[in-house]
């Protein structure tokens, strides 16, 4: 069952946003449904994963979303490159910030778009 | 005839005409769900949001070699749907896809900016400014869509056997015109020679 924006909380803003254009689409999405383990220490607990933002089930895609500055996108990209290490059967993509800027631009949300640069934008989302 | 590609613009009511001539012609409605089989199979759902993505919101580009490789087995997916039973295909590469095949009739509905505007309107609760820009945001990323990714026109009536306006016509009216051309194609040679004599 397909989550739904009017019920769902979400950490950050823009990951509203993005559920709203889904929902515009009538594109299907489940809301943070699957953490993936990357790594694990000598006694087999996991030390480290990942959890993906969304997941589109009818595309079978992972969707994650970052406000990163790119300079800081590096622990991001690793944990992406675990994954499909680990995972070589799953999809994700990875929508950056200027992704994100351009798309709330089109969307209509320029005030919204003007808030993902910086440093706010740092601390809120990805950290 | 085994199958009808109804190439549209956002705003103008062409799902309503699919679903009636859905029902006169006993046939499937293929959109969405054939892109995202294709789009699985192609190990590439990217492409999948690449289709759907109207307005360019999403700003997904594909490499030449993914799209190329999406497209041959977007065609395969859909030829597979024909061969299962009659079927009308609302993908907006379908005109491109099957050009080559004799037996589809390609279909192409348009209307008037104004209607289109009062169409979202209704459809969607947003004021006319909004469907406007909704409008022009579309028509612009659809035509660059098809022309980065099928290097057509879209426009262009010649991929169309037949182009509608909906600012004129009904629903009602579009779908016996479609039903019509579909049956008479359909139709033995025979009658089809009778007409050219006409």
């Amino acid at each position: 069952m397909p989550d739904s924006t009017s019920t769902q909380k979400f950490v950050h803003p823009i990951e509203r946003t993005f559920a709203q254009i889904l929902d515009y689409y009538g594109i299907s999405w489940l809301y943070e449904p699957r953490t993936f383990p990357l790594e694990w220490d000598s006694e087999g607990q996991v030390k480290e994963a990942f959890t993906p933002d969304f997941y589109l089930p009818e595309q079978d895609l992972y969707v994650e979303l970052t406000t990163l500055r790119p300079a800081l996108i590096r622990h991001k990209n690793r944990k992406i490159r675990l994954l499909r290490q680990l995972y070589p059967d799953i999809h994700i993509k990875l929508f950056k910030r200027s992704d994100l800027r351009n798309m709330m631009i089109k969307y209509g949300f320029d005030e919204q778009a003007g808030r993902i640069t910086g440093t706010e934008a740092q601390l809120s989302k990805d950290s | 005839m085994n199958a009808i590609t109804i190439t549209r613009q956002i705003g103008v009511p062409a799902e309503a005409v699919a679903s009636q001539i859905a029902v006169r012609l006993e046939s499937r409605i293929l959109g969405q769900e054939v892109i995202n089989t294709a789009a699985r199979r192609a190990g590439n759902p990217e492409m999948a949001l690449s289709l759907i993505d109207d307005l360019g919101l999403l700003g997904l580009r594909a490499s030449p070699r993914n799209r190329t490789e999406f497209n041959r087995v977007l065609k395969e997916v859909v030829e597979e749907r024909i061969r299962e039973g009659k079927v009308i295909f609302t993908c907006p590469a379908g005109c491109v896809l099957l050009r080559e095949r004799e037996d589809i009739l390609h279909v192409r509905m348009t209307a008037p900016l104004k209607c289109r505007i009062q169409v979202l309107v209704e459809e969607m609760k947003i004021s006319p400014a909004a469907a406007h820009n909704r409008i022009v945001a579309s028509d612009d990323s659809r035509k660059r869509f098809m022309r980065d990714y099928y290097d057509i026109d879209w426009n262009d009536p010649q991929l169309y056997d037949l182009v509608l306006n909906l600012g004129k016509l009904s629903v009602k009216t579009a779908s016996e015109l479609i039903c019509q051309a579909y049956s008479r194609e359909t139709a033995p040679s025979q009658n089809k020679r009778n007409d050219r004599k006409d």
